[in-house]
């Protein structure tokens, strides 16, 4: 089975949220975003972004989309279009069905569960649209935030990605019957 | 540039003469600093037209002028509120070639790690992978020495013992030599391989983990 790519960016919404495309006038909020300390911490990225830095950034994301079929969501808060984070599926293993997620928020919007609604439509979107068998995540183990987010969404410590990364880092998956049961 | 009417641009003219002589066909590192050329050293002090403001004591940018024609190449030096300083390399564009950039870094750093501490460097950015213009191809040709001819990029242990066995590595320990600083290790962000005008090359946003000597 081979992932089948949407020909127009998936746009999605959740009753608080609306997922759309990373766009090049989102500069200066991923600028802000990736230049948040507290962002930042588990990361291990630098914290100073510039908007030309982003700017580029976004450019070679939207190569990825186009290239490898990678997924990068905005997030925004309605009725607002301004981005207040980001949630990815990407590193595809189309022969295995399998990809990874990333996500990020900045912290005036933590805590509010807009992580958590966001990642209930985009495991949705993978499960059920994409038909996806697999998603992998990787997270530093002090960042509690993180790890209850996977947690609340059935992930779990997964040994083989475990293996194969830092030591600091824990390697989480959701495989699709899993996923599935947990709907009930 | 977006922001180029809100910085306050300096220009160090008289005994901050750099008297340096940057050749644009690229000389190496060594054939910098040679005195009597009429080079000096561009400031940009960076406010809070930059994001991340609150978490950041200071920043500037370094650049090279010859006459009236200033650098493309800038180089971001900022000192964070809790005394970490980073370095962004940023060029715009592959038009610089990397050798030049390293010698136009060796012409800058003298002054910059006056005004900034080394000793605190905890990164430096090197942006996209392929904006390293002639370097670029010669990290897709290390991967593929390493990891054969699959565009599955492996995992980032992987990744990071080949790029410290790279160029990439052996140029910034050299440049970073004078201030007893080396790369200890890389983070990276989206790696994937992506067609340019050269052919399928390795891209992502690297940057270099610092330490000292």
């Amino acid at each position: 089975m081979h992932l089948q790519y949407p020909f127009i960016f998936p746009a999605l919404e959740t009753p608080r949220l609306w997922l759309r495309q990373l766009l090049i006038t989102d500069a200066g909020r991923v600028a802000a975003l990736r230049s948040d300390e507290q962002v930042n911490k588990y990361l291990g990225r630098p914290a100073h972004t510039s908007i030309e830095e982003a700017r580029g950034f976004i450019e070679m994301i939207n190569k990825g989309l186009e290239e490898k079929g990678w997924f990068y969501w905005a997030i925004a808060v309605k009725p607002a279009a301004a981005l207040v984070g980001t949630i990815c599926l990407w590193n595809l293993e189309p022969e295995k069905m399998e990809v990874e997620i990333g996500f990020e928020l900045v912290p005036a919007y933590q805590g509010k569960g807009i992580m958590q609604e966001t990642i209930e439509c985009i495991l949705r979107y993978g499960f059920e649209t994409l038909k996806l068998e697999k998603i992998n995540s990787f997270t530093e183990k002090e960042n509690i935030a993180s790890v209850k987010v996977l947690e609340r969404n059935h992930f779990k410590e997964d040994e083989t990605l475990k293996a194969a990364e830092s030591e600091s880092l824990i390697g989480y998956s959701l495989n699709s019957t899993t996923y599935y049961a947990a709907r009930g | 540039m977006q922001h180029a009417g809100k910085f306050f641009i300096l220009l160090i003219f008289g005994s901050l003469l750099l008297h340096a002589k940057i050749a644009r066909n690229g000389e190496s590192i060594a054939q910098t600093n040679q005195p009597g050329a009429d080079t000096t050293i561009g400031l940009l002090l960076i406010g809070n037209e930059w994001p991340g403001g609150a978490d950041r004591k200071r920043a500037t940018a370094y650049f090279l002028v010859t006459g009236n024609d200033s650098s493309a190449f800038r180089c971001y030096i900022t000192e964070s509120k809790s005394a970490q300083v980073g370095i962004d390399l940023r060029a715009g564009s592959n038009a610089i070639p990397w050798k030049q950039r390293l010698a136009e870094l060796a012409a800058l750093f003298p002054d910059a790690s006056k005004a900034y501490s080394f000793d605190s460097l905890k990164n430096v950015y090197t942006g996209r992978l392929t904006e390293t213009a002639e370097l670029s191809p010669l990290i897709t040709a290390d991967y593929r020495k390493y990891f054969g001819k699959s565009n599955k990029i492996p995992t980032g242990t992987w990744i990071n013992k080949m790029l410290l066995k790279n160029k990439l590595t052996a140029d910034l320990n050299q440049v970073f030599l004078p201030y007893k600083m080396t790369v200890a290790g890389y983070g990276f962000e989206k790696l994937f391989f992506t067609n340019t005008g050269r052919g399928k090359e390795l891209d992502g946003v690297v940057w270099a983990k610092m330490q000292k000597l």
